[in-house]
């Protein structure tokens, strides 16, 4: 042998899963997102205070999607794509859609989907969170949005990457309806913090852990093509504002009734 | 899903230059490291100034002095036509400037020749050029909008040749290194997407005087090591030459008027 290895090991050959397969796809479009990260630390002591006294208190991602749907209203950047087919331009999508990052058992093993939410700033905090809930414990066979991921996922590697062509970069409107406006990702709860971040949306939210004064880490990464830093500072300064004044109201409200 | 209304959208100018900017960086495998740095006597003497320079100024000038004798951080790597390093004998660094234009914000960039030459009101001086005079009539802004008539092939062309091929071009249009920053809107950029192989930003003062900054590099350039020595030698800089150049300005001499000494802070 010319090249004689120092030991030698041994192994097998593994089919991809329904689910690393889904995470392969999705990784090989989101590395071509020119994605740049900017931070906030945001002071929400009282929207804590008042979300543990709401019952069920609901789930942090959910509020932010309302508040950044809100914020969306007035910054028509955060709803627009960049797609580069047939020429370079953007799509403005009227409405916001928030995808959330969700697991799901398929096959015995776990896999990442993706639940959308069109227009969380017009729905009850309730609503959304029954949403939610049916997208995390229903059987994925009766969830349309997730059944379409695995049927997807299962077709031939040049079909399905044709799919994901034509939705990511020739069509604004699929784009929003398969992947959303925003993307929230949270691994807050199981104690880590993002640092590096892959995503297929202009605008994705992620949050970190709270400290003991209420205050949090929130990153906002987004397509440089479509917006600048400034904005993004500006819409993440926009984000906390509304946390502080009408998702309060609004769970305040909800504490009442 | 039900059927999302939305329309289509031209590009304006400034998006479409950073679209093509961004195509062009691609690739570039660029690690970001972090230093809190101890600045409490830097934010005194700034604060004690009718007038203070910008954070921007003060740190473009204390890169370029660290720069002056680490000749890796005038270095790029350029792949064609063979793998090699273009390397300049002095700094230039390129100032995202944020302007309003074709009504809409746009990012701009400014460029300091040889900053660490140059004292702080010169460079100070720029910045507010930059900042207040009509786009049209910056020459570096100019020049840019210029170069967005060039027909799309040749633009990109002319993208590829200056960040791959011509060290030369490289440096003259993007600079050896750069500063961006958003801090005055409250927020910092963790990671960034840039030409040049160095990129500062920081993020906000703490009240104690600490800033935290982030030194984005080219890791085919230089590796993790060098450039936390560079960011110390950075702090160390800010300590001694610009903490100086800052008390001198604020000698009576160089006085305009008077302002109550005091550390001013960004809430955290």
């Amino acid at each position: 042998m010319l090249f004689p290895p120092p030991f030698f090991c041994s192994g097998r050959t593994l089919p991809l899963s329904v689910p690393r397969r889904f995470l392969a796809d999705f990784i090989h479009f989101a590395a071509k997102m020119p994605l740049v990260g900017i931070a906030r630390r945001m002071d929400l002591g009282a929207v804590l205070a008042a979300r543990k006294a709401a019952a069920p208190a609901p789930n942090w991602t959910l509020l932010f999607a309302k508040a950044f749907a809100r914020v969306a209203v007035e910054r028509p950047e955060l709803r627009r794509s960049y797609l580069g087919f047939p020429w370079p331009h953007l799509f403005e999508c009227n409405e916001s859609v928030a995808s959330i990052a969700i697991e799901r058992e398929y096959d015995g093993e776990r896999m990442v989907m993706f639940a959308v939410f069109r227009n969380p700033h017009e729905t009850p905090l309730a609503q959304l969170a029954r949403e939610l809930n049916d997208f995390r414990t229903k059987p994925i066979d009766e969830v349309p949005a997730l059944l379409r991921t695995i049927r997807i996922t299962k077709l031939p590697r040049l079909v399905r990457r044709a799919l994901w062509r034509h939705a990511l970069y020739q069509s604004g409107r699929l784009r929003a309806q398969n992947f959303g406006t925003f993307g929230i990702s949270s691994i807050a709860p199981a104690g880590a913090v993002t640092v590096g971040m892959a995503s297929l949306v202009t605008n994705t939210l992620s949050l970190g852990p709270f400290d003991e004064a209420g205050r949090l880490d929130v990153r906002l990464d987004f397509d440089h093509r479509v917006y600048d830093g400034m904005a993004a500072a500006e819409a993440l300064q926009h984000l906390e504002i509304v946390l502080r004044t009408e998702i309060l109201a609004e769970l305040c409200d909800s504490k009442g009734n | 899903m039900a059927r999302v209304p939305g329309h289509w959208q031209s590009l304006s100018v400034n998006r479409r230059m950073i679209a093509e900017l961004m195509a062009s960086c691609h690739g570039m495998p660029i690690i970001t490291i972090e230093r809190r740095m101890a600045l409490a006597d830097v934010v005194a003497a700034r604060n004690g100034l009718p007038d203070p320079p910008s954070w921007v100024a003060l740190f473009a000038k204390a890169f370029a002095l660290v720069a002056a004798r680490r000749p890796e951080l005038r270095r790029a790597y350029m792949p064609h036509p063979w793998p090699h390093f273009y390397e300049t004998e002095g700094s230039i660094a390129s100032i995202a400037v944020e302007r309003e234009y074709g009504g809409e914000s746009a990012v701009f960039f400014g460029q300091f020749f040889r900053p660490e030459g140059q004292t702080l009101d010169k460079l100070q001086a720029a910045l507010v050029h930059w900042r207040d005079t009509p786009v049209e009539e910056v020459r570096d802004f100019r020049r840019l909008l210029n170069f967005m008539r060039v027909p799309r092939p040749l633009r990109r062309l002319a993208w590829w040749y200056a960040l791959k091929v011509a060290g030369r071009h490289r440096v003259r249009q993007f600079g050896t290194f750069g500063i961006s920053t958003t801090a005055s809107a409250g927020a910092t950029c963790r990671n960034l997407i840039a030409p040049v192989p160095y990129t500062l930003n920081y993020g906000l003062l703490a009240p104690d005087g600490e800033l935290d900054v982030r030194l984005h590099f080219d890791h085919r350039v230089v590796d993790g090591m060098p450039a936390a020595r560079a960011l110390a030698e950075i702090e160390h800089e800010l300590r001694t030459t610009i903490h100086a150049e800052l008390r001198t300005l604020a000698a009576p001499a160089a006085r305009t008027g008077v302002r109550a000494l005091g550390v001013v802070v960004a809430e955290r």
